[in-house]
């Protein structure tokens, strides 16, 4: 079978898109779960090893 | 750039600055080591491990205002941890720790999907937050105390489909509040002066793929949505990683993710774009599969996106006309 190549540029995305993990719309005061948290930690873990 | 002499000596030599080090982590862990606090981790690692909380009485008794164990707990750590900052101001306290002007957070212990954390809210730095326009909620279970202080704040309830609740909510020192978090969120308004809250979460693993929402209190519209786990978006980088490193050995993986209901929707989708890039066949049989799967909520929009390749590739009509895939 000879198939075309697809385009992935041109495959949409879901209507809904889902943000990476402790993304945000907005500066929430105190989001309802540990996202910052973990983000900070892992940036902790990061810059100082 | 000027450095007080003492930092710069510790620049010098980093054997004092080490020193400092071993002295607070020797504080920190003779305080996470004794008698009432050393129960306590047990417990909670036990409820890391998934235990319910009130099979621990020993952590669930940190939530029962008559005991006063949230407090004995934070003056515990207070009166371990403050002769070494008195003793070595240089080193660094061994918990994780965040602040900004409205709240400072210290994370006294991690384990799994499972967190406790004491929180302090400063009304000054609260004040000048601008009101708070939105509310999230995630799969998770909380409890949070107040060990001291007065707060205002407003428990958001959030009931299927329906627009976000607000009840008022005044806190003051016992009030103890256990909440589904993908029902029920806290938000805290002000605090005078200061407000102090423990906090115990963990997020339920089995729904590790449910998003985090984020709604618009006043309209109940959604205005964001994200992961609500580090490994989720992890591996939706990895995906679209293989995809632009051409890696054609990794479509058969990539059509095996796309088929699996129990990963987010975003990393399932986000694999079935780029298996489609990499080899036609195997990715159009996955897309196939999906829209053909009763129930899965990606069975929608990947029926579109088969209408649509077979509009813009007539070739692929070969594929979709095979025998049903998913079945076989």
């Amino acid at each position: 079978m000879n198939l075309p190549q697809i385009d992935v540029a041109a495959v949409p995305d879901l209507s809904v898109m889902t943000g990476v993990f402790g993304s945000l719309a907005h500066k929430a005061m105190l989001a309802s779960d540990d996202a910052t948290v973990i983000v900070i930690t892992f940036l902790y873990d990061v810059l100082h090893p | 750039m000027r450095l007080a002499p003492q930092i710069r000596a510790l620049l010098d030599d980093p054997a004092p600055l080490r020193r400092a080090q071993e002295c607070h982590a020797a504080a920190f862990e003779s305080w996470r080591t004794a008698g009432e606090t050393a129960a306590l981790f047990d417990a909670f690692a036990a409820f890391a491990r998934g235990a319910p909380l009130a099979a621990l009485p020993a952590l669930s008794g940190l939530f029962d205002p008559a005991g006063g164990g949230a407090m004995r707990l934070a003056k515990g750590l207070v009166a371990g941890l403050l002769p070494a900052l008195a003793a070595e101001p240089f080193g660094q306290v061994p918990v994780r720790h965040q602040t900004n002007r409205a709240v400072t957070r210290l994370m006294l212990a991690r384990e799994c999907d499972a967190t406790l954390t004491l929180m302090v809210l400063d009304g000054a730095g609260l004040a000048l937050e601008p009101p708070a326009r939105s509310i999230s909620f995630a799969a998770a279970e909380e409890w949070d105390v107040v060990l001291a202080g007065r707060g205002e704040g407003r428990l958001v309830e959030r009931r299927g489909t329906a627009s976000p609740v607000a009840h008022p909510l005044e806190l003051l020192p016992g009030v103890a509040l256990g909440r589904d978090a993908a029902a029920e969120a806290l938000l805290i308004d002000a605090a005078s002066p200061s407000l102090v809250l423990l906090r115990l979460q963990r997020r339920r693993s089995a729904e590790a793929a449910t998003p985090v929402r984020e709604y618009d209190l006043a309209s109940g519209g959604l205005l964001h949505q994200s992961a609500s786990s580090p490994r989720e978006s992890r591996h939706e980088i990895a995906v679209a990683l293989l995809g632009r490193m051409g890696r054609k050995d990794a479509a058969p993986l990539l059509a095996e993710i796309a088929g699996e209901t129990a990963r987010g929707d975003s990393l399932r989708w986000q694999a079935l774009r780029e298996c489609l890039g990499l080899n036609t066949l195997a990715g159009f049989r996955a897309l196939l599969a999906v829209a053909r799967t009763q129930g899965d909520p990606l069975a929608a929009p990947a029926g579109a996106l088969r209408a649509q390749l077979l509009e813009h590739y007539p070739a692929l009509a070969g594929i979709d006309q095979e025998p049903d895939h998913c079945h076989a």
